[in-house]
């Protein structure tokens, strides 16, 4: 403190204050550029995971379980288990997998967003709306109301014109009601679980994407700090939900 | 995931001593999945496995769901329904048929091309596919000659003969697809619009007989083969549209600091 103490006199407050500024401008800029500035940053609530409750590993699916108990012989066991048998018509293996998902409502966000039913990019990454007021349903993963797994609608947080209708979804606070109205005017109510924002490289793509397991809805967009290189954002924010009961 | 090479279909004549099903083991998997097919018209049967009555009161057009077998060598013989093992001729036999661990098979009893009945076991392609695809595999299980596959009116499939296949990989989608004799437009089956749903294999057999006009499609769908997207790229930088000018910023501060910084250690040096 003593030796330091003198030497304070000695610094010229036109420069001391320059270099404050200075340090200012680059602790803003930093902040700007490091991703406390360009999407909300959303604290992570709930576990995903949290009433999904995850089966064994799923065998090959080309291979069955195998049924409990002991199989003495081939002989006995192809003896003991006798199939079902069905129709191999065209007809009997067009299956009917119910209404699809046209519109995102969460009335506590403001959000009303029309989904479009979209698949992959050339790319192998899943499609986005290019339109930041629409969103969309992965239409090869589950149907919000099927009896299991998570279906799937994201949307950009922004486009080039500024923030998307996904913005909001850093405002999601547990226990709200988000709810899915289908093509047959049917509305389904879901209750937010959790909210986990994730570098990209490490989302779960096989649990976002799990076909299996308690149905639940997964809302997804970017967040974190902007890559202009990358020409994207470093994170994923999901936002988990489940029926309402 | 193994990639199954195909057009491993092996036909087994009535009588036929040993046959060995085409299909790479799976290291570790010490069982296959079996699943069996009539296709032959107008005779209700019962299959036996290894002398056990497996598949009572089977109808043409009919399939069953897997079995899961052991790997190992099973005797298949299908008899007309109520036939008595002890006494009468099965319809159709094979022995010694090679079922690898890990291998998901589809046994068809069927017409040969001349018409005759005979059983197939054919290998199905159950390796992953990625995300938004679908596999097709069609098969001529029909007495019929060679013929061509359509979808949406182009052939996908060229020059198929009994008890031949062919696998395609392609993208997800509702197509109508039928069946003409080859290098022809004469179509003798269709058209059928089919699902070809993502991450799914979907099976078509031609089956039947020309000569007596019942020539018909089968379908058998093996599900779960789907792979996920790579990732969500949900952004396009329009909140992040300050980021050059945050860039420019920076470095100006930083110039700032040094500049600054350097007149007060020449200052206190002074």
């Amino acid at each position: 403190m003593h030796r330091t103490q003198p030497r304070r006199g000695r610094i010229a407050p036109a420069a001391a204050a320059a270099l404050l500024c200075s340090l200012a401008v680059v602790a803003v800029a930093l902040w700007g550029l490091l991703g406390g500035g360009p999407t909300p940053a959303a604290a992570d609530f709930g576990t995903p995971g949290a009433g999904v409750e995850r089966r064994d590993a799923v065998p090959s699916p080309g291979v069955a379980d195998a049924p409990a108990g002991a199989t003495p012989t081939a002989a006995a066991r192809a003896g003991a288990e006798r199939p079902g048998t069905r129709e191999a018509s065209v007809e009997a293996a067009a299956t009917d997998r119910g209404p699809r998902p046209v519109r995102l409502l969460a009335p506590e966000l403001g959000l009303d967003v029309p989904l479009d039913a979209v698949g992959v990019t050339g790319a192998g990454l899943m499609e986005i709306p290019e339109d930041a007021d629409r969103a969309g349903w992965y239409r090869h993963g589950p149907r919000p109301g099927d009896a299991e797994g998570s279906a799937v609608v994201a949307g950009h947080v922004d486009d080039r014109a500024g923030p998307g209708a996904f913005l909001a979804l850093t405002r999601a606070e547990k226990g709200m009601t988000v709810s899915i109205v289908r093509e047959d005017g049917s509305q389904l109510d879901y209750t937010v679980t959790a909210r986990q924002t994730t570098d990209k490289k490490e989302l779960r793509l096989d649990d976002l994407f799990d076909r299996e397991g308690p149905p639940r809805l997964q809302l997804v967009t970017c967040t974190g700090a902007w890559s202009e290189r990358a020409g994207s954002y470093s994170d994923n924010l999901v936002l988990t939900a489940v029926p309402a009961t | 995931m193994r990639k199954v090479t195909t057009t491993s279909a092996i036909a087994l004549m009535a009588g036929a001593s040993t046959v060995a099903l085409a299909g790479p083991a799976m290291a570790d998997n010490h069982e296959a999945s079996v699943s069996v097919l009539h296709a032959v018209p107008g005779l209700t049967v019962d299959v036996y496995v290894n002398g056990e009555e497996t598949v009572p009161d089977f109808e043409p057009g009919t399939l069953t769901d897997p079995l899961t077998l052991p790997e190992g060598s099973y005797d298949i013989a299908v008899y007309a329904d109520g036939d008595d093992p002890e006494s009468a001729e099965p319809a159709i036999s094979a022995e010694g048929v090679e079922v690898p661990g890990g291998a998901n098979v589809t046994l068809a009893a069927h017409l040969a091309e001349d018409g005759t009945p005979m059983l197939s076991a054919f290998a199905n392609d159950t390796s992953m596919l990625d995300a938004g695809q679908a596999r097709l595999t069609v098969r001529h299980a029909a007495a019929a000659p060679a013929v061509d596959v359509r979808a949406g009116g182009s052939p996908v499939v060229e020059g198929l003969t009994n008890p031949g296949e062919q696998v395609l990989d392609l993208e997800a989608a509702m197509v109508s697809a039928d069946v003409v004799l080859a290098g022809t437009e004469e179509v003798v089956l269709g058209p059928a619009d089919l699902d070809l749903m993502e991450g799914t294999n979907t099976i078509v057999y031609a089956w039947g007989s020309a000569e007596d006009g019942t020539l018909d499609l089968a379908v058998q769908t093996i599900d779960g083969l789907h792979g996920d997207p790579g990732g969500v790229p949900s952004g396009q930088g329009g909140l992040a549209g300050a980021g050059p000018v945050m860039a420019i910023l920076l470095m100006a501060g930083a110039a700032g600091a040094v500049l600054a910084g350097s007149r007060l250690v020449r200052r206190e040096a002074a």
